[in-house]
């Protein structure tokens, strides 16, 4: 990987998103940074161990022999009260799953980047959003990016709402199609960074020989699902945690991203609800098609955990036709952001036409043409988007 | 909006080219994205950078497909590639070879541009002297722009050389 040989902080400069997200990453200056190689996700670490080299971030790197390895040296070093960096891609947030729960279970902030990416089989190693579906459940935060410079911002955010909502986040960018793009971004400084976030001081998960505490031990039928239901609450009340981060990132630092749960720009009764690097196009399209007769509004869904279903709800009240575009698929049913949808729909007795696309899956060609497909059949027949030659196949069609 | 794609074999600084393209044309008070062809690249086999380029917000993250210009770093690889197909009409490619080439409806202009890599750097390396002829045909940022940008990816040694050597080719390019 080449790039600019020295970064300049409090300055716009063309950066890797890879980049933008290791210079934040240092500019929280985490206490402990636990990293496995694993395509597209790579170039992040190298540049994280690079700066740790140089001197530039101080910070103990564990390299390890395995992504389970990894979220494992991530979950002792913040079982020690201590601020905590992974990043991983795919198979490699796969392998992490069991360790992942973990660390949410026993409510340890930590921050990890993804560069998501297909799973396996067959083997590939080009984006979609498949490898945090397969995480969804694991009671992580999940942040969607769709640029460097927010990718950045998100990395910072991210630590005041982990450590806020004792909950760790995923900031995720997709592999290739935003890890890899160098854009114009905005490089922090490390005093505002650190006035924003703070030092981390824990109350309830540390290291004190003066205190000693048993951490993660048994929960049994007694316990266990009152644990489960205070994990609940805390991805509740996440929320507002996120909400209020990012109000308070646009007072310090000018920029925000919607109100930080989803995006939306305008309102219009045909909607497209989308996640990840695809919204930029689609924000491209929203000003295309303005005033036409298939004009319609863009929202973006960036915290996919916890899910923003009220001020999802509250952004569709006048929608009359919703298209949802996923980069996932839940086989066996439909696309997950979908069935997330639908959910919040059906629970709020709302009835609107909806309809699913499912594109780009490991790494396959989103062109606008496809994206124009999707505009003219909001609220219609759901489908598979360029797939077998260059067709869209419907729902129904696929037996 | 101007979008390029450059190709040329692992090791000949494709990546490298798009990324200076990028840093050069945002100097030159552009919004750039650059990205490289996704995937596993190896030493000799074919590489592809894209770059697009536009005085307004980029609202757009697809593939390139309908290139504005090409810049060839080899010839011979003209072959496999389908101009035609990759670029809309108007277009403009760049070609560092001794042959002509010509396309219908594209503007094509070759330079021997190996010669000159090897004149000043010792080695058949081209990807800088590309740049600075995209610079003078697009007009889309300046030669200064470019030097100045030089300094940013490369340690000075290299910079001096390749500034000196671009100062240089503009006047035969």
């Amino acid at each position: 990987m080449v790039g600019i040989k020295k970064v300049e902080y409090g300055k716009k400069q063309v950066l890797s998103t890879s980049d933008a997200i290791a210079y934040a990453v240092r500019l929280c200056e985490p206490k402990v940074t636990a990293v496995y190689p694993i395509t597209p996700q790579t170039w992040i670490a190298e540049k994280i161990t690079e700066l740790i080299n140089n001197g530039e971030m101080d910070s103990e790197l564990i390299l390890v022999e395995s992504e389970h390895s990894s979220c494992s040296a991530i979950l002792g070093a913040a079982a020690t009260g201590v601020r905590t960096f992974s990043a991983t891609s795919s198979q490699g947030l796969a392998l992490m799953n069991e360790v992942l729960h973990v660390l949410s279970g026993m409510r340890l902030p930590s921050v990890f980047a993804i560069a998501s990416r297909a799973l396996s089989s067959p083997i590939n190693i080009w984006a979609d959003h498949s490898d945090m579906m397969n995480s969804r459940d694991t009671s992580w935060i999940q942040l969607f990016c769709e640029s460097a410079q927010e990718a950045h911002d998100t990395i910072i955010q991210a630590y005041k709402i982990s450590e806020k909502a004792l909950l760790p986040v995923f900031v995720v960018v997709d592999g290739y199609t935003l890890s890899h793009v160098y854009e114009p971004v905005f490089i922090e400084t490390k005093q505002k960074v650190k006035s924003f976030i703070g030092d981390y001081k824990p109350t309830h998960a540390y290291l004190d020989p003066k205190k000693p505490m048993t951490q993660g031990p048994i929960g049994y039928p007694s316990e266990y699902m009152d644990f489960k239901l205070e994990q609940q609450r805390a991805m509740n009340k996440a929320l507002n945690v996120i909400k209020e981060t990012n109000r308070k990132f646009k007072i310090k630092f000018g920029r925000s991203y919607g109100n930080g749960l989803i995006d939306e720009r305008v309102r219009s009764k045909r909607v497209i609800i989308a996640m990840g690097s695809m919204c930029t196009t689609l924000r491209g399209l929203e000003k295309k098609y303005k005033k036409t007769k298939y004009e319609f509004s863009l929202i973006k869904i960036k915290s996919f955990r916890p899910f923003p279903k009220k001020e999802l709800l509250r952004a569709l009240s006048n929608a009359t036709d919703i298209a949802v575009i996923d980069r996932a698929m839940s086989y066996g049913n439909a696309g997950p952001l979908f069935i997330e949808v639908s959910s919040a729909l059906g629970e709020a007795g709302y009835r609107k036409r909806i309809n699913n696309f499912i594109v780009g899956l490991g790494g396959r060609e989103a062109r606008i043409k496809d994206f124009e497909f999707i505009i003219k059949n909001i609220g219609r027949e759901s489908y598979w988007i360029n797939v077998n030659g260059g067709k869209n196949i419907s729902f129904s069609a696929v037996i | 909006m101007i979008e390029v794609i450059i190709h040329g074999r692992g090791g000949q600084g494709v990546l490298t080219a798009s990324q200076l393209l990028a840093l050069s044309a945002f100097e030159g008070g552009n919004e750039v994205q650059a990205f490289p062809s996704f995937g596993a690249e190896r030493r000799g086999g074919p590489v592809h950078g894209y770059c697009r380029i536009d005085k307004k917000e980029i609202s757009m993250r697809t593939p390139i497909n309908k290139a504005d210009f090409v810049l060839m770093f080899d010839e011979k690889m003209l072959k496999t590639i389908d101009i035609i197909k990759e670029t809309i009409p108007g277009s403009t490619i760049i070609i560092n070879g001794r042959k002509k080439h010509f396309f219908e409806e594209r503007k094509t202009i070759t330079y021997d541009l190996n010669s000159i890599g090897i004149r000043y750097l010792g080695k058949p390396i081209v990807n800088t002297l590309i740049i600075a002829a995209f610079a003078k045909i697009s007009k889309s940022f300046e030669i200064q722009d470019l030097i100045k940008s030089l300094y940013k990816l490369f340690p000075k040694e290299i910079a001096d050389k390749n500034s000196k050597m671009i100062k240089e080719a503009m006047k035969v390019l």
